[in-house]
């Protein structure tokens, strides 16, 4: 099976005025290409700055990191925006859709920096925003969306741009447990269909509908269990 | 508990460092433009109003068609002033003067200098104008027709630290005048201010010619609308004779011709601000200025720039033969011109000023705006980021809406604009057009200037790390 993340030996400080904080201390991770997998971890375990570093939104200090076989080291900005938009679909707690921009139009994004005329892209969120259940809302704007459909609304954004991989950081945090369970199942689903699904999660419920779930502690993985 | 204020604002403006520098240098900037608007327009509006009973001082003008000439001037008959002063019981006094529009020269022992400001003025004109006089008693200094009052600055040139009473002044090699009075410096601004008063009080009984300035100060109490009234009545009636002298019509007929003759009132105070006849006592933007000089005769020469040294002196050489008794004199006509406009010279000035404050303030404004804008837009600008857009495409994003805010503010601005410079170039004689031209390059730089200060922004918002811009609540 190709591997789709590979990281080895993976360490990233932050400097903390006079101190240096070492919150990943020489990771080794390998994630194959379909599969469905949590990181788990107390607060400060170093769970989101695994993510962010996977989600190519920040850069480790040493160690390698290869996304669907290349290496990802020494990056420019516009490189990486290149990268995210081109494999990593992201799904926060917080949902992060733009406030004044509609259900359709916060979909469509991803394709604008890809170039994709309006009107295709247009189609192409209505579509995605289908297989969510929220084609009725599409004109709706954030404010206008309960939790859940608002979370539904940002996997269909993740997705729009047909990524390799889908990163989601405490997707089901801010909603409650029945609309959880339907966020999941759309994982599931997406899993399902090919697509590399990584959950940053606490929530052991959640974490026990992947397949695999691997634990930070310290900046450590401890030995991964599978489900 | 003022030190609890004092300590929770310092630490606020500590904490908005960018937004308090901000606001802090655009009201300090705003504020000091606004004080100097105050006091150039109480500079501006303080002329004349320093006169004692300034209230109740006014100027006759004359407003009227005469014969297909249009006359709207500070200007009366030479007898009016007496009449006034003689027949009308409302007026405490009434004076007149002439102003010489011209540089005249004047004579002491060898000593001949050029004097710009000089007039003919009557008697009363020192219980009219309470020009502080430092020798000399206001009731007699130009009783007698060889009366000269000079000022302070002149009495200086002419006669040093010598008691200037009693001395004799030549006017132009044509007459000798002795002095009888120096006055000190105006106590204010005036829209009239000259050096020299020579004593006339010829009066050539003909209303119909008006070259004087008349000035009266009314009695408290009484409307000096009335005083107009008589004031034309007067004039109708006195115009019968050389009507029928010089054109063989009565007033009436004259009148019926389709000729207007009105004499109205100015207050003092107004005259600086509200009036502008021609002809009046200072230039106030007004060409013809520079053509009403019936006195005046001079020769305009063209020389070529390189030789101009050479041909002045062969001028002077030449004029010393031919007019020994006037020294040689010269002015450039580009620095007469220039004299003429100084008023638009100085407005000028102060719109340059005030546009550079304006595009400092609009600048600053723009430049709060776009730290508002990215820090209000950070979590969308982060989410832009996560989703694919570079910096450059964030960039060009939050400059292009400024962008678009400063083409909306200019397309706003040019209607106004053309407007307004309309408005001004009215009040010239001649006038130029206002090119096409002018916008667009005003609005190019207007627009560059506006990008130039939001690029700065806009340049750290987009290189912001997403990772920090999506934790912004």
């Amino acid at each position: 099976m190709n591997e789709m993340i590979k990281i080895s030996e993976l360490n990233k400080s932050y400097q903390m005025g006079s101190n240096s904080l070492h919150v990943l201390k020489g990771i080794d991770l390998t994630i194959n290409e379909g599969e469905f997998v949590s990181i788990m971890g107390s607060s400060g375990s170093g769970k989101s700055t695994l993510l962010n570093i996977l989600g190519l939104l920040d850069e480790h200090d040493t160690g390698d990191y290869r996304l669907n076989n290349v290496l990802m080291k020494g990056l420019s900005e516009s490189k990486s925006a290149y990268y995210r938009n081109q494999f990593i679909g992201f799904v926060f707690q917080s949902f992060n859709l733009i406030s004044f921009k509609n259900a359709m139009e916060n979909v469509a994004l991803p394709l604008y920096y890809q170039k994709v005329p309006r009107k295709k892209r247009n189609e192409l969120a209505l579509e995605y925003l289908e297989k969510v259940g929220l084609k009725d809302w599409a004109e709706h704007l954030p404010n206008e969306l309960s939790g859940g459909q608002k979370q539904r609304v940002a996997i269909a954004r993740a997705l729009i741009s047909q990524p390799k991989i889908i990163l989601a950081d405490e997707p089901t945090g801010a909603l409650d447990s029945v609309t959880s369970e339907e966020v999941m199942k759309i994982f599931k689903d997406i899993n399902q269909e090919g697509i590399t699904v990584i959950i940053v999660t606490h929530e052991n419920e959640i974490s026990a509908l992947t397949d695999r779930i691997i634990r930070l502690r310290d900046g450590l993985i401890e030995q991964p269990e599978y489900v | 508990m003022l030190q609890n204020y004092i300590t929770v604002a310092s630490r606020n403006l500590k904490r908005h460092w960018a937004y308090s520098v901000i606001n802090i240098a655009g009201l300090a900037l705003g504020m000091a433009c606004g004080l100097f608007i105050i006091l150039y327009i109480y500079d501006r509006s303080s002329y004349d109003k320093w006169w004692d009973d300034s209230d109740r001082i006014y100027r006759t003008y004359i407003d009227g068609d005469f014969l297909g000439q249009e006359i709207n001037s500070p200007s009366s008959p030479s007898e009016l002033a007496a009449t006034m002063r003689l027949d009308f019981e409302e007026i405490e006094s009434a004076t007149r003067f002439h102003p010489i529009r011209q540089e005249i020269m004047f004579q002491y022992n060898d000593l001949r200098v050029y004097v710009a400001d000089v007039a003919y003025a009557d008697s009363a004109f020192f219980n009219v104008f309470s020009i502080p006089l430092i020798s000399g008693e206001k009731n007699t200094v130009l009783k007698y027709s060889n009366s000269i009052v000079i000022s302070q600055r002149i009495a200086q040139i002419f006669f040093g630290n010598e008691d200037p009473l009693g001395k004799t002044l030549n006017y132009d090699n044509r007459r000798d005048y002795v002095v009888t009075g120096v006055m000190g410096p105006m106590p204010g601004k005036s829209h009239f201010c000259y050096d020299i008063y020579m004593a006339d009080n010829h009066v050539n009984n003909k209303w119909i010619e008006n070259g004087f300035c008349t000035y009266w100060k009314v009695k408290p109490g009484y409307n000096p609308e009335d005083i107009s009234t008589k004031v034309n009545n007067i004039a109708f009636a006195a115009l019968e004779k050389p009507l029928s002298d010089m054109l063989a019509i009565t007033p009436n007929e004259f009148l019926d011709q389709g000729n207007t003759y009105n004499y109205g009132y100015q207050s003092i105070e107004k005259v600086y601000l509200n009036s502008n006849l021609q002809y009046e006592l200072r230039p106030n933007s007004n060409i013809q200025y520079l053509y009403y000089d019936p006195m005046t005769w001079f020769a305009v020469i063209r020389v070529e720039p390189s030789e101009f040294e050479t041909t002045i002196q062969q001028l002077e050489n030449t004029w010393s033969q031919v007019e020994p008794s006037h020294p040689f004199r010269f002015t450039h006509l580009d620095k007469d011109f220039a004299k003429v406009y100084i008023e638009e010279q100085r407005l000028s000035k102060l719109f340059m000023y005030f546009t550079i404050l304006s595009i400092c303030i609009a600048c600053m404004g723009l430049f709060g705006l776009a730290l508002y804008n990215s820090e209000m837009r950070t979590k969308e600008i982060g989410i832009r980021n996560v989703l694919g857009a570079s910096s450059w495409q964030i960039w060009l994003l939050l400059t292009k809406e400024f962008g678009y805010l400063t083409l909306l503010s200019i397309i706003i601005s040019w209607p106004l604009t053309y407007y307004a410079m309309n408005k001004w170039l009215d009040t010239f004689v001649y006038r130029v057009e206002i090119p096409w031209w002018i916008f667009l390059t005003a609005s190019t730089i207007a627009l560059f200037i506006a990008l130039i200060t939001v690029s700065a922004q806009t340049l750290r918002a987009s290189i912001s790390n997403p990772v920090h811009s999506l934790r912004y609540v």
